[in-house]
């Protein structure tokens, strides 16, 4: 009877390390990975049109990006951000 | 002897062996410093793959720039061009020692930067700058990590060894900022740290930029009947300019009559702000080593000009990684209140200087 204790008491023991250790391990495994992308925000600078599209190299803020389809004022690079993509479910 | 009598006696046994070890031995710190070492090592490993990364990404950054020996032109800018404080017991002098010094050193880093880079323009060899740089701090920290991890194991100092396994976490993640942060640069794209300048670019409508110091430009614009200066430093290249000297500079231009003198930067925040929270103080918000600082501070004081600050809140590693969605957020709300400051403190008739304090990098 007395050596079953014994083996019991071991083998909590052993059970509570080995969940702790694979616990810490999975932990430290998970990183989520965000996905971004970087958007340039454009504006013109006479009416109130606003569009946005992908970064390209070479975008910068103050830069200008040709005639407002609307008005035909001047469209300037108002913005560049990077935005976390939400991952789909 | 019956058998639960014998269990009994065994785990004494144990018990007092086991309090043994554990107080009169140093095993369960050895086998500590066993652990957190192999722990160290595996960071390190980490660190070290962070280093070549960006080594890698400044040599394709250089590549694209043609130039002939990129892996020559980073190792001979690599652990060189360090600045020695200088002499704080005596602080006379001390700011114009320190400008003088923190100006050789931008000096001769453009210099070596515009021999080696010769056919790049001016906002790529400035952004050129910055890559050496940042490839410069992380072999700066992969360093400094090995020296403390050495010296553990040289000395069996577990304490340090303890310390520097836990402290290694938020290093690496730094790192990893670092690492992240040359992309940006690489592309030319605004930072965290921008959201100064990029308040002065929303305050300054179509104004014109006239230069005032180095890298530094100023727009003279209007709202609702004040007069408002805007200084920034000059992108879209990556450069803080001068924002103390310009000011200096432009308050003596005025003769004095300024109202107000509000400076707008980047604010690391508290672990539990939100990034691109907005708040507003008195003082000087910028955070270089001193000379800009308290170029600002003199020029107000010499005329009683009152000292505005405005912060937009930000971790450190958003500070130097592309701009994100709250930081944008954040400088919108902050050109508000600037305009508001203006609008309530400002007499009509009466001229203000904001200055845009940051990088300056993807904003023209
Ligand atoms: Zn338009």
């Amino acid at each position: 009877m007395a050596p079953d204790v014994m083996t019991i008491v071991f083998l909590a023991i052993m059970a509570f390390i080995i969940s702790y250790m694979v616990v810490t391990a999975l932990k430290s495994r998970q990183e989520p990975v965000k996905l971004k992308r970087t958007i340039t925000v454009i504006k013109c600078s006479s009416c109130d049109h606003e569009q946005s599209r992908d970064f390209k190299e070479g975008d910068f803020v103050g830069k200008e990006e040709g005639q407002c389809p609307k008005c035909g004022g001047k469209l300037i690079v108002s913005a560049i951000y990077v935005e976390e993509i939400p991952e789909k479910v | 002897m019956d058998g639960s009598n014998d269990w009994a006696s065994t785990l004494l046994v144990i018990l007092i062996l086991g309090s043994f070890l554990l107080n009169f031995t140093d095993i369960p710190q050895k086998m500590q410093l066993w652990r957190y070492s192999s722990y160290i090592r595996k960071k390190i490993i980490q660190l070290t793959e962070i280093e070549d990364e960006g080594r890698r990404k400044v040599i394709k950054y250089l590549n694209r720039l043609n130039v002939e020996n990129p892996r020559k032109v980073l190792e001979g800018f690599v652990d060189n061009f360090f600045l020695i404080s200088p002499v704080n017991i005596e602080p006379t002098d001390i700011i114009k020692r320190l400008r003088h010094l923190i100006r050789n050193r931008d000096e001769s880093i453009r210099r070596y930067v515009e021999e080696n880079i010769p056919n790049a323009s001016l906002v790529q060899r400035q952004n050129a700058e910055v890559l050496l740089e940042i490839s410069s701090v992380l072999t700066l920290i992969n360093k400094i990590v090995k020296h403390y991890f050495q010296l553990g194991v040289k000395y069996n100092n577990w304490i340090l060894m303890m310390q520097l396994a836990l402290e290694l976490q938020q290093v690496v993640k730094l790192a990893k900022a670092y690492d992240d942060a040359m992309d940006a640069f690489m592309a030319g794209m605004p930072i965290g740290d921008g959201a100064g300048p990029l308040v002065a670019f929303y305050l300054k409508g179509d104004a014109k930029p006239v230069r005032i110091a180095k890298e530094t430009i100023y727009y003279e614009t209007s709202l609702d009947g004040r007069k408002v200066y805007i200084i920034k430093a000059e992108g879209p290249g990556s450069t803080v300019g001068w924002p103390g000297e310009a000011v200096e500079k432009l308050v003596n231009m005025l003769g004095g009559s300024v109202s107000r003198i509000i400076t707008v930067d980047a604010a690391l925040k508290l672990e539990s702000e939100k990034t691109g929270e907005v708040a507003y103080g008195v003082g000087a918000a910028i955070g270089d080593p001193g000379p800009e600082k308290i170029a600002i501070e003199r020029a107000a004081s010499r005329y009683g000009i009152p000292l505005d600050a405005v912060v937009i809140k930000m971790s450190n590693e958003e500070a130097i990684n592309s701009m994100t969605k709250q930081v944008l957020e954040g400088v919108k709300k902050a050109v508000e209140i600037v305009k508001k400051v203006i609008r309530d403190k400002v007499p009509e008739s009466g001229s203000v200087i904001v200055v845009g304090i940051g990088n300056t990098v993807g904003i023209a």
